[in-house]
């Protein structure tokens, strides 16, 4: 399961324990949309750190894709993707987007592009508000 | 950084776009291969995986064909790229487009230079847009006012501090006069608080990053390494 791991960490929390069995990787945004972001970031998903399988640090398999380039990331999706069938093949494969809609955009290009007709599925939990303002900065 | 490096557009596009022969990128903004642009070309070219024909100095654009004269040294590029890790208030930018540009557009008029840095501040942005000679001129991180640090809209000032702004700013210029009178709040008054691993920018506050042998005894948190002119 690859959850790109955004601002909302009872999200992250929540859609790692509906696959509870699955292993997990996070991608997170880097670089940000702000400079400041990117550490924001990792602290927030830090928050999920229990449901993501690492209680003890940021022991969690982590990957970077650009949080403004879908290009990027459905690239960054692939090779990730490469590396680990080459290691052990995968038989089903998890693709959660919950950053930014530009890495929505870049999950959903990868998924278009290689991984129709697949084992492969995207959890997207659709929300009817959110909150505009995420956070003050650091 | 060295992530950031990897997962810009830049190299994917060095990569795979373009051909090889006509992109070239460059340390020019340093000009000198002991600082830190070539540093930062090394690990540019092994995160792309991009061979090492690609990157040249500065000087070797041109060839010297007598005293004072120089040609460029290959027409078939026609896409120059320029890379450095921060444009603080862009000045170094301004010089090398007035040292190498000139020369460069006048010899070779459908070549394109882009400047990329790794950060940016808004006002070095739209200096070297106004007044240099690049084609494109982008970076990964863009500061704008909120990351200088005693600017009406500091982020760092925001919310319940140990030390107001007006107070910080005042012990920060105290002995900033003192180590660095010309600048004592950062080069140009950048006000910055940025520090890469390899080195401080002067843009930082020179109470950060002070450790002249020479000046006021101070210990910097963060030590900038002088470039020293001999």
């Amino acid at each position: 399961m690859i959850i790109g791991a955004g601002y909302d960490d009872a999200l992250i929390a929540h859609t790692a324990e509906s696959k509870e069995n699955a292993r997990k990787v996070q991608l997170l945004g880097l670089p940000s949309l702000r400079a400041d972001m990117y550490q924001e970031n990792v602290l927030r998903a830090q928050r999920a750190s229990e449901q993501l399988g690492s209680t003890g640090g940021p022991v969690i398999d982590t990957f970077f894709a650009p949080a403004n380039d879908p290009f990027v990331t459905a690239n960054a999706l692939s090779g990730i993707i490469k590396d680990e069938n080459r290691s052990r093949p995968l038989t089903n494969l998890y693709l959660c987007p919950l950053a930014t809609k530009v890495q929505t955009l870049g999950f959903g290009l990868y998924f278009l592009t290689e991984l129709l007709g697949t084992g492969a599925s995207i959890i997207f939990p659709f929300c009817k508000t959110y909150a505009r303002e995420t956070s003050r900065g650091i | 950084m060295r992530k950031l490096l990897a997962l810009g557009s830049v190299g994917k596009e060095m990569q795979n776009g373009h051909s090889f022969r006509n992109f070239i990128a460059s340390a020019a903004l340093t000009g000198n291969p002991s600082e830190s642009g070539t540093h930062l070309l090394y690990i540019f070219r092994q995160e792309n995986n991009l061979p090492k024909n690609l990157f040249i100095n500065a000087h070797e654009i041109f060839t010297s064909s007598g005293v004072g004269t120089r040609t460029l040294r290959d027409h078939s590029i026609s896409r120059y790229v320029f890379l450095d890790d921060l444009a603080g208030s862009g000045t170094q930018a301004e010089a090398y487009s007035r040292e190498i540009l000139t020369d460069l557009k006048h010899m070779s008029p459908s070549a394109q230079a882009a400047y990329y840095v790794l950060f940016a501040t808004t006002r070095a942005l739209s200096q070297i847009r106004a007044n240099t000679r690049f084609d494109n001129v982008n970076c990964i991180y863009e500061l704008d006012e909120s990351f200088r640090c005693f600017s009406d809209q500091s982020r760092y000032f925001n919310g319940n501090v140990l030390f107001p702004k007006a107070t910080s700013e005042e012990i920060c210029r105290h002995y900033g006069n003192r180590l660095v009178p010309a600048h004592p709040l950062g080069y140009k008054d950048s006000q910055m608080l940025l520090s890469f691993h390899h080195n401080t920018p002067d843009n930082t506050l020179p109470v950060i990053w002070f450790d002249d042998p020479s000046g006021p005894p101070w210990h910097p948190i963060f030590r900038r390494y002088q470039k020293l002119e001999l």
